[in-house]
């Protein structure tokens, strides 16, 4: 039998089963289907390999608290993790400490809590963040002052 | 089917289109899930994690990281470390390639990364100046 005859019908209109609505429909289906499953395997993945929501933020806060920010020995070139140094909380020293912010963003705040107008905000990159963490800290000044201080941190993904 | 009740190649057609869509499926599902893939993704992210951790340490430092834990099926599999992300390869990484086993980590300006890729058994990872991954320890190790 002829493609012609098999497929269409004495007026040359397509016959039952064959038309271009039979595979668009399919095909749509199938597109759905492959989204699906992709989206669904891919959320079983990310849940095996998830780890607790706050671990990152702790891992990047850290960072900033025990070396980008912390102050270090002239002499003996000792880091002080915990104490920050107020003359390296600067908007250029955090971007070098996260230098790439594509994957992530952070939002950074020191408040010192021994004076009354205490908010310093720093962003680095997009700088929006859903879930801040607050950490204790020391703030050292140039002048040798030590006051009790919080650094505020928070990271998001975009 | 027709009046003559032939069988159309539509009806074929739709047949084979729905096996093949079915092996697809299979194929999707057993290769995301498979517990080669599961290790691969679990070490990409963990050693991430890892080098993210080790960027906010002070001064230098070095970690093993046993054959224990990267073995389970990861045989000739690779790692690659590069700029901002590491990834595990289940075979020699083609030039070009993106690996399913990718996951990404915050660098620092100030402490190079140096790009590697090796073969997957004990690794080493080293940060002083720059960040390095080798097979065999660069510092000597101290108990």
């Amino acid at each position: 039998m002829s493609f012609k005859k098999r497929f269409l019908n004495k007026k040359g209109q397509t016959e039952e089963g064959f038309n271009a609505g039979f595979f668009l429909i399919a095909g749509f289906i199938f597109i759905v289907m492959v989204f699906v499953l992709l989206l669904v395997t891919g959320q079983y993945k990310e849940g095996f390999l998830a780890v607790d929501k706050d671990v990152p933020t702790h891992v990047y806060a850290y960072r900033s608290i025990n070396t980008c920010l912390a102050y270090q020995d002239e002499i003996t070139g000792r880091y002080y993790p915990g104490l920050i140094d107020y003359t390296k909380y600067r908007q250029e020293v955090l971007e070098t400490c996260y230098s790439d912010t594509s994957a992530r963003s952070f939002n950074i705040q020191l408040k010192d809590l021994d004076k009354p107008r205490h908010y310093d905000r720093i962003l680095v990159g997009f700088g929006g963040s859903m879930n801040i963490k607050s950490y204790p800290v020391l703030i050292r000044y140039k002048n040798g002052d030590i006051n009790n201080g919080e650094l505020l941190f928070g990271i998001s993904r975009y | 089917m027709n009046k003559r009740a032939e069988w159309t190649l539509l009806q074929t057609g739709t047949i084979l289109g729905g096996i093949m869509v079915a092996f697809l499926i299979i194929f999707i599902v057993l290769r995301v899930t498979s517990q080669t893939s599961a290790e691969a993704s679990f070490l990409a992210k963990d050693t991430s994690l890892l080098v993210d951790s080790m960027l906010g340490v002070p001064g230098e430092i070095q970690i093993g990281y046993p054959h224990e834990f990267t073995i389970g099926r990861l045989t000739n599999a690779y790692l690659v470390l590069n700029k901002s992300s590491l990834s595990v390869y289940l075979s020699e990484p083609k030039p070009n390639s993106t690996s399913m086993h990718k996951y990404y980590f915050v660098p620092r300006e100030d402490v190079k990364i140096i790009d590697e890729q090796i073969i997957i058994s004990t690794l080493y990872f080293v940060k002083d100046q720059n960040l390095s991954v080798s097979n065999t320890p660069l510092k000597k190790e101290v108990k």
